[in-house]
């Protein structure tokens, strides 16, 4: 199966500014992204039959507000994957004037939704990515993550005849992700290591309550690097020659985290956070468009500007770590 | 000042009543602010949603849904949760007009107030003249002036209860260098227009980019992430919610689209039902 082979490697976190306008606007501005991440869509349909078929609802409206928290070191969300019908997303995609790549992003409930879903997006899309590991739920739900580990590969199974186009599963820090890897990386293109960690709490002194409305939120931005470091070094161990590759996602704040994350072992990097929130000073400021597109583009020039000082490439960099002992 | 993750934990000084269905909190304790800027207001338990400051230290707000009125049954003395500030707000600059309706005109009182803001002219424009928020203390703002020959106050209402009987648009606009525009998004469309058509057709030839309008959309974040707020490839929270007339008079979604709590594009007639 193809790999996704993109000009530049470096790519939006699925989530993280993921409609497909604010795509068209920084692409408007000069970034230097790959490719576009959509965000996720799930097992929500406008049509009647489709819904009584698979079980599947009209929408999903996510957690109230707050979903989002700051605690001066880490950004906490509890979004809980907001779906509106996946015909619209269809919509969307055939109306979009995007000329960078498009990669397509699912969640479900059920083996089967993958399938359907990734179906459904093939024609529009470059690759897909498998949502199995986002920690956020409203009240009453099971977490995509929990409920993936169970079913996950009859997932990527029945996706992998779903499509032909590169199929990304996106794993979860917060499980055995060494065991998941081992056992779909037959069926998988890459592996995107990882999604936000946790959940974790954090209590409002006043009221006693949680501040997010979901109680419990997926931590993400600069803290969580070391984290997923290992993530992708494990994950590499496991696919070392194979022709799986490795998507770093957790905490790219600078160029220098993309050079490490590749001598970890990733060959593919998102960046979500730290694209989007200006966390200096203990404090989350959104970016404005040209904020983003410069913050982007100075990653990527700078990971440019190393190779060429150390003479090397990324392909040369992945996996090259020397470990101790 | 303190803060607990982001929050300013803060007691409500005094309530004012301006209408049935508008209150202003003035809070003890706030973050800096510039005119224009918003706050997210947390009720724990609740949900919380973006308001704009209408001075230093207040906010304005309708009772139109289950947020609001939890909010209004907040009493003096006791706390609200406040986030911010959040986005980029109006530009300060000499000979200035603001064009506010209904809901719109508070953040502009704030700009109108800001000390050493030159000479600027206001037009408020509500249905009557309860929902003229803020006149009088805009025409004593005025009258305190060092400015105050160039201040000019305009008043328009719907039924003609107050001022002149009509819309913004039909209101006898001052000129200015700039126009800062806050209110409902047709009501800014159709002022813009105005302010932009050729002067044979009674407009003012102004500069589109002379012309700044607040813009709303649902938010979530506030931090510009999660994009529910955009119309077209604009976040709303981060971008503006203060944005040129030339930056987004020609996206498909200006006047037109938003997206809805699941981020479904869905027309803005549909979202107001
Ligand atoms: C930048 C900005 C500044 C604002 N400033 C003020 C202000 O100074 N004073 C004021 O009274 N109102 C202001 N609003 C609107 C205010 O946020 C809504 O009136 C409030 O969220 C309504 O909540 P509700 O539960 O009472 O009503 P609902 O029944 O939930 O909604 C009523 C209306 O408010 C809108 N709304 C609901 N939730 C949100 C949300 N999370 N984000 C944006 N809009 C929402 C809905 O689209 C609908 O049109 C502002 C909105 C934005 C985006
Ligand atoms: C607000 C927000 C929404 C997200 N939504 C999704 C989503 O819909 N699907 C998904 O696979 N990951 C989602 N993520 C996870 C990110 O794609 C990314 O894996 C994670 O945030 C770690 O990267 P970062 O530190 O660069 O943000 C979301 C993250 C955030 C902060
Ligand atoms: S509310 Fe503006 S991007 Fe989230």
């Amino acid at each position: 199966m193809p790999k996704l082979d993109l000009e530049i490697p470096l790519v939006n976190g699925c989530g993280t500014g993921s409609y497909l306008g604010i795509a068209y606007e920084l692409e408007k501005m000069g970034i230097k992204l790959g490719a576009f991440v959509m965000k996720s869509g799930g097992p929500c349909s406008e049509i009647a039959n489709v819904r009584e078929e698979y079980r599947w609802e009209k929408e999903k409206k996510g957690n109230p507000n707050p979903t989002v928290v700051y605690t001066g070191s880490i950004l906490l969300n509890s979004m809980a994957l907001p779906t509106h019908p996946i015909e619209s997303w269809v919509r969307e995609l055939k109306n979009s004037e995007l000329k960078m790549p498009i990669i397509g992003s699912v969640w479900g409930n059920k083996p089967e939704d993958y399938a359907l879903l990734i179906e459904m997006l093939d024609p529009y899309v470059d690759a897909h990515q498998m949502n199995v590991s986002c920690p956020n739920k409203e009240a009453g739900e099971k977490s995509v993550m929990e409920f993936m580990t169970a079913q996950i590969l009859a997932a990527v199974e029945l996706a992998r005849e779903a499509t032909k186009k590169p199929l990304m599963v996106k794993l979860s820090p917060n499980e055995n992700y060494v065991a998941i890897a081992e056992l779909v990386k037959h069926h998988a293109d890459h592996f995107v290591c990882g999604n936000t960690v946790g959940p974790g709490l954090v209590i409002d002194i006043y009221s006693r309550r949680p501040v997010l409305a979901g109680n419990y939120g997926g931590m993400s931005g600069p803290a969580m690097k070391p984290k997923i470091m290992k993530m992708v070094n494990d994950v590499y161990e496991v696919v070392k020659g194979t022709d799986v590759g490795i998507v770093a996602s957790g905490g790219i704040s600078r160029w220098e985290d993309i050079i490490e994350y590749s001598i970890a072992g990733a060959s593919m990097f998102e960046v979500g956070t730290c694209a989007f929130i200006d966390l200096k000073g203990g404090t989350a400021r959104g970016r404005k468009t040209e904020e983003i597109v410069k913050f982007t583009n100075d990653l990527w020039n700078g990971v440019q500007k190393f190779l060429k000082e150390e003479n090397t490439t990324l392909d040369k960099l992945v996996g090259s770590m020397v470990k101790n002992g | 000042m303190d803060r607990n993750n982001q929050y300013v934990h803060t007691k409500i000084e005094k309530i004012i009543e301006h209408n049935e269905s508008t209150r202003s909190f003035v809070l003890e304790d706030m973050f800096t602010s510039e005119p224009g800027q918003f706050g997210m207001v947390w009720l724990p338990g609740v949900d919380e949603k973006p308001i704009s400051l209408s001075a230093r230290n207040r906010i304005t707000v309708r009772k139109v849904g289950p947020f609001t009125e939890k909010l209004f049954e907040k009493k003096e003395g006791q706390y609200l949760d406040v986030r911010g500030p959040y986005g980029r707000g109006f530009p300060q600059m000499g000979f200035s007009t603001l064009i506010g309706g209904g809901c719109g005109i508070p953040p502009l009182v704030y700009l109108f107030s800001k000390s050493g803001t030159p000479a600027q002219s206001f037009v408020l424009a509500g249905k009557n003249k309860d929902e003229l928020l803020f006149l009088d203390e805009i025409i004593k703002i005025a009258e305190q002036s060092t400015h105050y020959q160039g201040h000019n106050i305009v008043a328009v209402t719907d039924d003609g209860s107050y001022g002149k009987k009509g819309f913004a648009a039909d209101a006898n606009i001052p000129e200015g260098s700039i126009y800062n525009l806050c209110g409902p998004e047709i009501m800014m469309k159709t002022v813009a227009e105005k302010l932009t058509a050729p002067v044979k057709e009674g407009g003012y030839e102004t500069d589109p980019s002379k012309i700044y309008l607040s813009m709303e959309r649902y938010m979530k974040c506030a931090v510009g992430i999660c994009g529910s707020c955009s119309f077209s490839g604009k976040r709303v929270c981060a971008d503006g919610p203060v944005f040129q007339y030339d930056e987004i008079s020609s996206l498909p979604h200006f006047n037109e689209f938003a997206r809805s709590r699941t981020g479904e594009i869905t027309e803005l007639k549909e979202l107001r039902k």
